[in-house]
């Protein structure tokens, strides 16, 4: 193997494991406990492992439904507006202005409404995961593109046909976008909620683990949430190569 | 905007307003969770004048700015090395895969103890959660400028240092600002859930406070003003873009 | 009086892939310009000429032979040399005006109006007097090719390198900015080497045609026009000793071309 092979195979993990280092040697040097090195948070990550597992669990149940609410209810709201001009035109200024609102901000008055149990964190994760669903959707339902429409007609579908035959495919691309940002909010309004309202969660883990100073326990809570979110986002990007291949291959990109 | 859209906007304001108010008086909800625009109104005055709302506001929008523009230095620093160095691009492309879907809010228990309770503290989750827009559009803008342009500044005999500054960076600016525009979006929201868990003042501590103390007009209000700051921070960006980037601006036909 | 030539280039040896696949471009490649010399470089399609030209600006290092530039061996690109290459909407700078992009590639100690007020010269020599404050953006294409060559002629260079400058440009500019070139060389007396695919443009602006063969490259031959400075469309392309020179170099080329089959 030529040196300069070696050293691209070696890339992807050099620098973190460089940094990984520094951080040891850093924390070694220091050697206070609220400093961990890699080793503690290691450790830490094993000893809590069963916890992790349970409250990551808790808080991703929440995101799914949570999510799969919001994505039943707006995708077809998306739809409506994208294809009924008079009521798009209406609320889109309306959804704009949705769109700047930061997801976080919906914990507290939802908190009004609903409490602070699990059916609260749920609507306060369907809400920050609506906005983005049902920008987007709108969006990808206004482009109209005129020889879809005619295919339809020629092969004599209904409109409930040539909406989920024709339309819903078209706008996949970016109704997955749509997806990826709201499941970015989901996460986010979840461990919020979590931590200002307690009760369950990983956010709950984390804020517990800050109470008692354990660092390394909360470096390892924050590690799960890391490596979760990378897991999800692999996922989605699974499921969009799968539904979306026909796209990726039309527009000559590499996916 | 053209006229036409302006009053589009205007007309949507008003019919969302009027749809409000109707919800409000006809109790359909009951009147407790949704107060009329009087109130709400009135909430928001009161706040402006006992001095909360400025005094948050200026917090808020202070450490948004300010960590933004720390966080595309940094973004815009990190891409030049990585378009110096493919290796640095490649282990950073790691650390980017595992940070990025770090929601902000998990970082802020752990952070407090690194960088207390004060501006630090802001500053450190919001770059840690913005850098990523203006750093990976920088990379992506700087493989993508054209190399005639680069084989140009190697005529003038520039160094590469020079080729950087004076014609890599510049051509990549338009792209770096899209990543800007994105990532002021987001310090907004690491701001606001920084301030709603760990703060002592700023929007988010106010919005908290106000929601447990049951104020619910002031909660409204204050949502509302949330989305405005978004508005706000979104306009100063453009104002950046147009200065800094303006002939790309007119170019691509935007309104000016 | 024979003075040293400006550029040289000596048994130039280009080479890309490894191993199996290793593909010779050039394979020992010389010819020369003198000052004041107005050099036409045309070949074959695919026969590396702007690897040749990459290689002579100093951008490419040369795998064996060498180029000297002013009698100096060029390993980077040297003072005095300048590049107007083909695709100009990739190689203008687009967050600069017309003015700005020539004053650009002013590098000397001058203070900025001086520089103003030669590349405002420049660029009216060009025909852009009043598009000083334009974008390229807001330029056509040969509108947009005369600032690359005004940008060339600002850095007063001893040999401007011009690399297919006009074949992105519509077969009308073309000719019109062929004897702007022309006019332009005499009026700063700038040395020129062009590289072309197209024949008739090779032998109508040039002293001297080096006629390139095909890959592996080297010098097929060197044919001196003899036509004198003053150029006319029509009335030179009508001239014998035109069409005859004309005629060995279109000869030379073509009998690099692959057999069709029939």
């Amino acid at each position: 193997m030529t040196r300069a092979r070696a050293l691209t195979l070696a890339a992807p993990v050099a620098l973190p494991l460089m940094l990984l280092a520094l951080w040891a040697l850093a924390a070694a040097h220091i050697g206070s406990p609220l400093f961990p090195g890699p080793g503690k948070v290691v450790l830490a990550a094993v000893q809590n492992f069963g916890t992790i597992l349970d409250q990551m669990g808790a808080t991703l149940r929440r995101v799914v439904i949570g999510f799969a609410i919001a994505a039943a209810t707006m995708v077809p709201l998306g739809i409506l507006l994208g294809r009924i001009r008079l009521l798009g035109w209406l609320f889109e200024p309306v959804i704009d202005m949705l769109a700047t609102l930061p997801p976080p901000a919906i914990v507290p008055l939802v908190m009004l409404f609903a409490g602070t149990g699990d059916a609260a964190k749920v609507t306060m994760i369907a809400f920050a995961a609506a906005i983005p669903i049902l920008m987007n959707t709108f969006e990808a339902s206004k482009v109209r593109n005129a020889m879809n429409s005619l295919v339809a007609r020629a092969l004599h579908l209904g409109p409930w046909e040539t909406m989920l035959r024709i339309d819903l495919p078209a706008a996949m691309p970016m109704i997955l976008t749509g997806v990826r940002m709201a499941v970015a909010a989901a996460l986010l309004v979840s461990v919020t909620s979590e931590i200002l309202l307690a009760t369950d969660g990983i956010g709950v883990f984390l804020q517990r683990q800050q109470e008692n100073f354990q660092i390394a326990g909360g470096m390892a809570g924050i590690l799960a949430i890391a490596l979760t979110g990378l897991a999800v986002n692999a996922a989605i990007l699974r499921i969009e190569k799968g539904l979306l291949f026909w796209h990726y291959r039309n527009d000559g990109q590499n996916g | 905007m053209t006229a036409p859209l302006r009053l589009r906007g205007l007309v949507s304001l008003l019919f969302v307003l009027l749809v409000w108010e109707g919800i409000s008086r006809l109790g359909i909800v009951p009147a407790r969770y949704f107060p009329g625009l009087t109130e709400i109104f009135a909430g928001a005055v009161e706040m402006i004048r006992n001095g909360e709302l400025p005094a948050a506001e200026l917090m808020t929008l202070g450490r948004a700015i300010a960590g933004l523009v720390l966080a595309t230095l940094i973004g815009i620093a990190l891409a030049v090395l990585s378009d110096a160095s493919p290796f640095f691009e490649r282990g950073f492309r790691t650390i980017t895969g595992l940070v990025q879907p770090i929601p902000p809010a998990a970082i802020v228990p752990l952070a407090i103890f690194g960088f207390g309770l004060g501006l630090k503290l802001y500053i450190f989750i919001i770059v840690m959660v913005t850098i990523w827009g203006p750093y990976l559009n920088g990379v992506t803008a700087l493989r993508a400028v054209p190399v005639e342009q680069i084989l140009n500044g190697r005529m003038m005999r520039m160094t590469p240092a020079q080729i950087m500054w004076h014609i890599k960076l510049p051509a990549a600016m338009p792209q770096i600002f899209a990543g800007i525009r994105y990532a002021a979006a987001v310090s907004l929201i690491a701001v606001v859930v920084s301030e709603m868990i760990a703060g002592r003042d700023g929007i988010g501590y106010l919005l908290v406070r106000k929601s447990f103390s049951i104020r619910i007009p002031e909660t409204y209000a204050l949502m509302f003003v949330t989305m405005i700051n978004g508005v706000l921070l979104a306009a100063l960006v453009n104002l950046g873009r147009r200065v800094l980037t303006g002939w790309h601006v007119k170019q691509m036909g935007y309104p000016a | 009086m024979q003075t040293a030539p400006i550029l040289e280039a000596r048994d130039l040896r280009k080479a890309f892939g490894a191993g199996a696949a290793r593909t010779p471009i050039l394979d020992g490649l010389s010819f020369s310009v003198r000052e004041g010399e107005f050099v036409a470089v045309v070949g074959p399609s695919g026969c590396g000429k702007t690897t040749l030209l990459m290689a002579l600006a100093g951008l490419m290092p040369a795998d064996a032979g060498e180029v000297r530039f002013r009698g100096h061996p060029v390993l980077a690109p040297p003072q005095g040399l300048a590049v107007v290459f083909q695709d100009y909407s990739r190689s203008l700078f687009p967050w600069k005006t017309a003015l700005a992009n020539v004053t650009f590639a002013m590098r000397g100690p001058q203070g900025r109006a001086t520089k103003a007020a030669r590349a405002e010269e420049l660029l009216q020599a060009v025909g852009l007097g009043d598009a000083l404050h334009k974008y390229p953006w807001q330029l056509s294409g040969g509108m947009q090719q005369r600032v690359a060559i005004a940008r060339g002629l600002a850095s007063e260079s001893d040999l401007l390198l011009l690399d297919e400058p006009l074949a992105a440009v519509d077969a009308q500019t073309r000719a019109d900015m062929q004897d702007l070139i022309l006019e332009l060389a005499q009026r700063f007396r700038q040395t020129c080497l062009l590289v072309t695919h197209d024949v008739d443009e090779a032998v109508y602006m040039a002293d001297k045609v080096v006629v390139l063969s095909k890959r592996p490259t080297r010098v097929a031959t060197e044919i001196e026009v003899a036509l004198g400075k003053t150029r006319d469309q029509i009335a030179t392309r009508e001239h014998p000793d035109y069409l005859h020179a004309r005629h060995e170099v279109m000869g030379r080329i073509r009998a690099f071309r692959q057999p069709v089959a029939s």
